[in-house]
């Protein structure tokens, strides 16, 4: 953990800067007939993140040195994979509801998951879609009538 | 051998064209109408709009779906309703100067008047310059007489066209007034009658309160309907900003019996009285506005906004 | 007294006493809980999708049906927050830090009772309150002016400090980073974009369904996916271990509770009256409030019961007092009250001061439907608990499919369209990376939901000092609470740098690492 908050605290680091430096002159305009310019906030923010970053940066590279990591990595591999495949269902999800409508991303949701998580039972694999889908239709396009576009 | 292929084909193509516009515009409508609504459901737009298309729907025969899709004061939905297919199922319910006026100040509505089919108008916005009952000052002119002798008057402003009306006025006079940022009208009402603002720019909720709030001036250039004797910026020499109306609008291309037919709609529906209720209950005045007319005033809208950002650009 | 007060109150019973009337109160409790606790619906879809059904009733029993929805949301969003780590609305996510790991230790039972009885007495109390002093509670609404809620809020964000958890600087970073996303769109007082990227959408902010449902539903499902075998084994296991006491509320428990909650309710009714804050904020300053009075704040977020009321009691009291504006003054505080105005002025009533001389007989039966409504908070609430409490026993590759579901349908909605599901993904990931490092991600919700208050407020309060500070003495509540948090902070970071030493002099016992169930 103390070496992942190192990295955190740089990447924040980091961050902070770009706002003041990049982000912020690029992103929000100066106003200038303003009592507090909009970039006031912004640049607190900014100002902040950079003092604390350091801060955290320091406390994790003194702890290091006390005690060395003695923990494992923060990220197990089956978060990893789970985050990014929750990422790319909806990717995939998204494109299917571009081209096909609603339908087949409403199926994809339930039903790749129930897969991947090891569920087989045939019964399960349609009741459930069917049921969700069934009700959500049958809610939002005939007794409210409104859309999905 | 080619020519006649080409010519044969430019023949067929323009029959079946010819026929589907003709069933087309003849079956119109012939499946559901959805309308965006720019603001959240419970809003006055949302809310008159929402009684007009239980009217609406009796006179079309389809259902008329609303889809609420808010941001950037309609902005957003506008920017949809540019992108729709002119074939008249997707429309919106929006002020008028969503169409005719946002463009001007904000860069990122990417779109023209022309973008968009006026279709008709059934009610009229009352913006005005209001200030807490208590200010000793009852019209415009008394306000900039007190401003004077009081530099640093609280003013309250929640669009940018009515902030660069103020700041006219004050480089005009020569005031210094105290320019105080408000998020929409619940929050400009709050402070109405709060006592916080010495005047504020209201899009017509300060009729609800005759006790508390008086009306200095009209922001528009027609006086209101509701007080018919306060005068209106343009009459007090300064610029005004121009009224909107509460308007239905389709994109560009809709063909002209559509129009027609949905103008006749809405306007019939604009006369019932479950809608003229609710429209007096939110102190919508009713205004009938035909496609034609709309389409003048949105244009006049424009140019007179345009006017006004060129005149506010110039003092910056 | 009796003939001003009791008597129409009691009229107001009789003309509700009706058996359809009556249905559709409780209905519409009903329909809330249950999208309450479903993560990725909200009482804000419920109710802007039920407004047309609304037309077809009568006045009474369309707008009882609405609040009873509001009600029964905020206090149904628990159940998934307890059970689930996942809250149905950003307002209970407070209620998870102590009540998962409740749950975790087998104490799901005890609660989710409590978190009901919390929302129950906030609601009941907050409606009390309401219908008692709305005229008062509204003008004294309006005293407080820009100024003044710059003051609180300011105050409430050394709250933070109670909520960060083990590392004050991480949970400040996290609410750092809360306050930048929270000035994402239009600047209100120069007009100005910042950070649009030139695009509409986020023109007015970004969206806070998304974002809260990305981070704290989504995130939480991808974790517990990833681990679904030994969460899998672990609901079994809660099933065979459970004491009786575990799954009810004892009289030591309401001893613990009862302050809390009292003080949650108060500050739900503070919150609700002032316009634009919303039960996020005030549940979050309850919770915080009371780990920070507490006498044992280490605690919190291991399994403190006293977090769970304090949480419930005040999202669920901002309810009825956010009507006190627009009951009172027709104006409408927070999203449900615009809803509700759509459906009052439908049915034909203006409110606002005029309601209670031309509507009054309505009022009364509105009154009467209120507190209806909250009894059958109670009742349906206790049925609605053992139910959800079974369906939750199912394993790990039902639950997700159908909470990223109910996920998308929600962000659709309120989000936007697609714009709303790449927003949601987008904060799914950042909580992920949140909760695995450490970062809180209450604090920095928070900073984003209470950041544009704040710079507004801020805005506002420098004209109308006529820019000058000397001006804060014309509003002294105000100044105390800008000296009252100086004060807290000088407080809390010498608190802080103490305990840093001592942890560093004692750093040759290592202490446990990864307290179990440690929630924040």
């Amino acid at each position: 953990m103390k070496k992942a908050e190192l990295v955190s605290g740089l990447v924040l680091l980091a961050f902070g800067i770009s706002l003041w430096a990049v982000l912020i002159p690029w992103q929000v305009a100066a106003a200038p007939g303003a009592i507090i310019s909009p970039r006031m906030m912004p640049r607190l923010c900014a100002a902040v993140l950079v003092v604390l970053s350091l801060v955290l940066i320091v406390q994790s590279l003194a702890a290091l040195r006390r005690e060395g990591d003695t923990s494992g990595p923060v990220f197990s591999r089956a978060e990893v994979v789970a985050t990014l495949g929750v990422v790319g269902l909806f990717a995939v999800a998204t494109l299917l509801f571009v081209y096909t409508g609603p339908l087949l991303p409403g199926l994809a949701i339930i039903v790749l998951p129930m897969l991947v998580l090891g569920e087989r039972r045939i019964a399960m694999l349609t009741l459930l879609p069917a049921g969700l889908m069934g009700g959500a239709w049958l809610l939002f396009y005939v007794v409210l009538g409104t859309s999905f576009q | 051998m080619n020519i006649l292929r080409t010519i044969g084909a430019a023949a067929a193509l323009a029959t079946a064209t010819l026929t589907a516009g003709a069933v087309w515009a003849a079956d119109y409508p012939s499946k559901k109408i959805t309308v965006l609504i720019g603001y959240n459901a419970g809003g006055g737009t949302d809310t008159i709009g929402r009684v007009l298309f239980e009217e609406m729907k009796e006179t079309l025969g389809q259902q008329i779906t609303v889809v609420n899709m808010p941001g950037a004061a309609s902005s957003v939905a506008a920017l949809k309703l540019k992108m729709a297919k002119p074939d008249g199922y997707t429309l919106m319910l929006a002020p008028s100067s969503a169409v005719a006026t946002n463009q001007v100040w904000n860069p990122n509505a990417k779109y023209e008047v022309d973008d968009f089919t006026m279709i008709g108008a059934v009610a009229s916005y009352q913006p005005a310059f209001a200030a807490p009952m208590d200010r000793p000052y009852d019209t415009f002119a008394e306000f900039v007489e007190w401003a004077r002798e009081n530099p640093g008057a609280k003013v309250a402003t929640i669009t940018p066209a009515s902030k660069v009306q103020m700041e006219l006025v004050a480089q005009k006079e020569g005031l210094e007034l105290n320019f105080v940022p408000v998020k929409g009208g619940a929050g400009m009402i709050a402070g109405l009658l709060g006592g916080d603002f010495d005047v504020a720019y209201s899009g017509g909720a300060h009729q609800k309160y005759p006790d508390q709030i008086k009306t200095l001036a009209a922001a528009g250039r027609d006086r209101l309907a509701a007080s018919p004797d306060v005068m209106t910026m343009d009459e007090y020499g300064y610029m005004s900003s121009y009224g909107s109306a509460l308007a239905l609008v389709g994109p560009a291309g809709l063909p002209e019996d559509v129009v027609a037919t949905l103008e006749a709609a809405l306007l019939e529906a604009g006369r019932t009285e479950s809608v003229r209720e609710v429209m007096g209950n939110l102190d919508f005045p009713a205004k009938e506005t035909g496609a034609a007319d709309l389409t003048e005033e949105a244009k006049a809208a424009y140019e007179a906004e345009l006017e006004l950002h060129k005149a506010a650009t110039a003092t910056n | 007294m009796i003939d001003a007060f009791f008597a129409p109150l009691a009229a107001g019973f009789a003309s509700i006493a009706e058996f359809w009337t009556l249905l559709y109160i409780c209905f519409g409790v009903a329909v809330g809980y249950t999208v309450g606790a479903i993560p990725g619906l909200g009482k804000g879809t419920a109710t802007a999708v039920l407004i047309p059904v609304t037309f077809y009733l009568e006045p009474v029993a369309a707008i009882g049906l609405l609040i009873g929805i509001a009600k029964g949301s905020t206090a149904g969003s628990a159940i998934s927050a307890i059970l689930m780590n996942t809250p149905g609305e950003p307002s209970s996510a407070a209620t998870a830090f102590d009540g998962y790991p409740l749950a975790q230790q087998g104490k799901a039972g005890k609660a989710l009772k409590m978190g009901l009885y919390a929302s129950v007495i906030g609601d009941l109390l907050s409606t009390l309150c309401l219908i008692a002093l709305a005229a008062p509670l509204a003008q004294f609404a309006l005293e407080i002016g820009p100024v003044e809620q710059f003051a609180i809020l300011l105050f409430s964000l050394t709250f933070i400090g109670a909520l960060a958890g083990k590392s004050l600087v991480k949970g400040l970073i996290a609410g750092t980073l809360g306050l930048l996303v929270a000035t994402v769109g239009m600047e209100i007082e120069t007009a100005v974009p910042r950070f649009t990227f030139d695009r509409l959408e986020l023109f007015d902010g970004v969206p806070l369904i998304p974002v809260a449902i990305g981070m704290m539903a989504v995130s939480e499902m991808m974790l517990q996916m990833a681990n679904h075998r030994a969460l899998d084994r672990q609901v079994a296991e809660i099933r065979i271990s459970s004491r009786p006491e575990d799954s009810r509320v004892t009289g030591a428990d309401w001893r613990r509770c009862l302050p809390a909650i009292f003080r949650g309710t108060g500050i739900g009714v503070f919150v609700g009256i002032l316009p634009g804050l919303g039960a996020s904020v005030a549940s979050f300053m309850s919770y915080g409030a009371t780990a920070r009075m507490s006498k044992t704040p280490e605690r919190f977020g291991k399994g403190a019961i006293e977090g769970v009321a304090a949480s419930e009691s005040a999202d669920n009291a901002v309810v009825p007092s956010s009507f006190v504006p627009l009951f009172a003054l027709g104006i409408p505080g927070s999203v449900i009250a615009a809803i509700l105005i759509s459906a009052f002025v439908i049915h034909g009533i203006t409110p606002g001061p005029m309601m209670f001389v031309e509507d009054a007989e309505i009022v009364q039966s509105l009154y009467a439907a209120m507190i209806v409504a909250s009894f059958a908070l109670l009742g349906i609430g206790l049925v609605g608990q053992s139910f959800f409490a079974w369906v939750i026993r199912s394993p790990m590759r039902v639950i997700a499919p159908a909470v990223l579901f109910f996920c998308v349908i929600g962000s659709f909605m309120q989000g936007g369209g697609l714009f709303g599901i790449g927003l949601m993904v987008l904060f799914a990931v950042l909580g992920v990376l949140a909760k695995k490092l450490d970062f809180s991600f209450v604090t920095f919700l928070i900073g984003f939901v209470i950041g544009p208050s704040l710079e507004l407020t801020l805005r506002q309060s420098i004209p109308l000092l006529d820019r000058d500070i000397a001006n804060l003495a014309q509003h002294p509540v105000a100044a105390v609470f800008i000296g009252l948090t100086i004060v807290l902070i000088a407080i809390m970071a010498l608190a802080e740098i103490r305990r840093r030493n001592r942890a560093s002099r004692r750093s040759e016992t290592p202490l446990s690492l990864k307290a179990t169930g440690r929630n924040t």
